[in-house]
């Protein structure tokens, strides 16, 4: 998946795909950088919230990707045009479920 | 048991989130409906050990995994096929087919040991992924808890679209039509062969990101950061992992 940019309209945005990043990375540094500027400019209570979002999807995904569950259907047809634009549907784990 | 605590976070966590993953641990160590407590603190013991599986690290690096032929680098005394799955889930789900699953299921371990496996496994996943976001070290795996699993397989259960059975929308018992039942998403009903493990890492979820009540209220702030930015990190961290769903 390539990088992103900008905010993306989300406040701190860039910042959190940086946090989001490092966390799936194995930089050190990198992550501990993020996660002072997480925290500088969230707070505390931030970090720790948003170190649980990622801690959940990062275990979600895989459980999507091995008990290999179809997207709902009422998901299907409104997600079908941003799927194709953004690549989703190229994923490997699309083409198995 | 040892009470996991986090009096060593660079940060306060806040108490729910804290007595959440208490809860996971004392479940991940205690006997499942299909597997021992051993098995399962097992299971997190080789969550923990893939990162430095020389095998998971060269099919990782390969085009075509499923090519790259080998043993696994163990620290427990599972079998074979539970090993692959524990060590592909943390090292490369992307790329995992159903034929693969099957394989696994057809060469001894069963459909409910698949499920609760994953469910084990994820939950450790977690665990360890927010102890790293963090900046704290992963807690020490609990020591198991004695007892048999209960073996029970939900009779509403049945095989779906899904790679194992599930429990469809239709078919969930009164018990259960909060949480497998009509318009309820299917990431909610993935672990329903074994109700346990999704009920555990569901509670897990609803103190991470957010309860299934919580998840239609898009007018209420329950978290520190808003909505827009906890879908963001959400949306980043599943497209790293390539995940369609």
């Amino acid at each position: 998946m390539g990088e992103a940019e900008g905010d993306g309209g989300v406040p701190n945005g860039a910042m959190l795909v940086n946090f989001a990043e490092a966390i799936a990375g194995d930089d050190a540094q990198r992550l501990q950088d993020a996660r002072n500027e997480v925290t500088a400019t969230l707070g505390a209570d931030g970090l720790v919230d948003a170190c649980g979002i990622a801690a959940t999807f990062n275990a979600i995904d895989r459980i999507a990707d091995s008990i290999g569950i179809p997207i709902d259907d009422v998901r299907l047809e409104p997600t079908a045009e941003f799927r194709r634009e953004l690549g989703i549907d190229a994923f490997p784990s699309r083409l198995e479920s | 048991m040892t009470i996991v605590s986090y009096e060593d976070a660079p940060v306060p966590i806040r108490l729910d989130l804290l007595e959440a993953h208490q809860r996971a641990w004392q479940r991940l160590a205690s006997p499942g409906t299909w597997l021992t407590g051993a098995t399962r603190v097992a299971i997190a013991q080789e969550v923990r050990n893939a990162k430095q599986c020389s095998l998971c690290v060269e099919r990782k690096a390969a085009l075509m995994p499923y090519n790259v032929t080998g043993t696994h680098d163990t620290v427990s005394d599972l079998p074979e096929a539970q090993v692959e799955l524990i060590h592909r889930l943390a090292t490369d789900s992307a790329r995992l087919r159903r034929n693969w699953a099957r394989e696994l299921i057809e060469s001894g371990l069963s459909e409910e040991e698949y499920v609760e496996t994953v469910g084990v496994a994820c939950t450790t996943i977690s665990l360890d992924t927010f102890a790293y976001a963090v900046g704290m070290p992963s807690r020490e795996i609990p020591m198991p808890v004695d007892g048999d699993p209960k073996k029970v397989r939900p009779t509403e259960a049945k095989q779906g679209d899904a790679w194992v059975p599930w429990i469809a929308p239709d078919d969930a018992s009164d018990g259960d039509r909060e949480t497998f039942g009509p318009g309820v998403s299917n990431i909610r009903r993935a672990l329903s062969l074994v109700p346990a493990e999704a009920h555990g890492f569901f509670d897990l979820v609803s103190n991470q990101y957010l309860s299934a009540e919580q998840m239609k209220d898009f007018a209420t702030k329950f978290r520190a950061i808003t909505r827009a930015q906890i879908e963001l990190i959400a949306g980043r961290i599943s497209a790293i992992n390539q995940c369609a769903y």
